[in-house]
């Protein structure tokens, strides 16, 4: 494979082309790495057609039946990703593990509550409530830096 | 060890100021207005039983990561059962005297909603925090500042 970047003064946008000659599971992955790294994310929608979402218009993501489902404000959008490919990719973003089926993007979060569990609950901007196990409320904490005792 | 002596006597201190006045408060209500002295080692006693199991149920010794309801409700229960067992034993009073049975099950429930209640105002707070250090780190870390 070779790598060729071609610098032109006068485009706004970076632009990746991938030529080939056919589009093999390496060429798959190519795509999938590259759009991952632009911070979009391919989704399937329900009449087979693919929309681009951007990293910072999720609020969360979350694995329902062995297929992951990301959420806007309102919308939610099915994708072919694995949930720990996006908690590795979208780290950088401000996702956070929730839960073992959900990552939630930190920027959407309007505020947090202890509950008698130990657990977390996040308000979301969209008004949605999301449960951030006790697992996950220790690395959410050791993030904002909170030192707490019981909550 | 040491930790566990010094918190074990901290406790045991602790338990011993609110034991004698609720006990004073007890004797009161029945008409006595004096306390023995072998009472008070008594309740000494219970304070000292009442530590240890505080410290078995409040610390990651014996229970790790419990939610503190649950070691709430598991340190009143247990600390419930064996303090009477101790105060029939004791003979502090009998299985006869059913007004003093009553005034410790009703110390027991409001101490149990009185510690749910400043567990609650103590997450209010916490949560109020953890917004804080949410909002800060928001803008720290905002998509797009390094991009």
């Amino acid at each position: 494979m070779q790598i060729r970047i071609d610098v032109q003064q006068d485009i706004n946008e970076t632009e990746v082309k991938i030529t080939c000659n056919k589009i093999d599971q390496e060429i798959l992955n190519l795509e999938r790495h590259l759009q991952l790294f632009s911070k979009t994310l391919p989704t399937k929608q329900k009449d087979g057609k693919i929309t681009f979402v951007s990293a910072k218009d999720i609020y969360y993501i979350e694995v329902v039946d062995n297929r992951t489902y990301i959420y806007g404000h309102s919308q939610i959008y099915e994708t072919e990703f694995r949930l720990y490919e996006l908690e590795e990719k979208l780290a950088s973003c401000g996702f956070i593990r929730a839960s073992k089926s959900l990552i939630m993007n930190i920027h959407m979060i309007k505020s947090l509550k202890p509950e008698l569990n130990r657990t977390l609950l996040a308000l979301l901007k969209n008004g949605e409530k999301v449960n951030i196990s006790r697992q996950y409320t220790k690395e959410l904490k050791k993030l904002l830096g909170f030192k707490g005792g019981w909550v | 060890m040491k930790l566990f002596l010094i918190e074990l006597r901290n406790k045991t201190a602790y338990f011993f100021l609110w034991l004698v006045i609720v006990w004073i408060i007890i004797y009161l209500l029945n008409g006595n207005n004096s306390i023995h002295v072998y009472v008070l080692l008594q309740l000494f006693f219970l304070s000292f039983v009442g530590a240890l199991l505080f410290y078995l149920f409040f610390t990651n010794k014996l229970m790790k990561n419990k939610s503190f309801t649950k070691r709430l409700t598991y340190f009143i229960i247990s600390c419930a059962f064996i303090e009477s067992a101790l105060i029939y034993w004791f003979r502090l009073y009998g299985i006869e005297a059913v007004k003093s049975w009553i005034i410790f099950l009703l110390v027991v429930i409001i101490l149990y909603v009185l510690s749910l209640g400043i567990f609650c105002i103590y997450s209010h707070k916490a949560g109020k925090r953890y917004t804080d250090l949410l909002k800060i780190y928001q803008q720290d870390n905002r998509i797009g500042k390094d991009t």
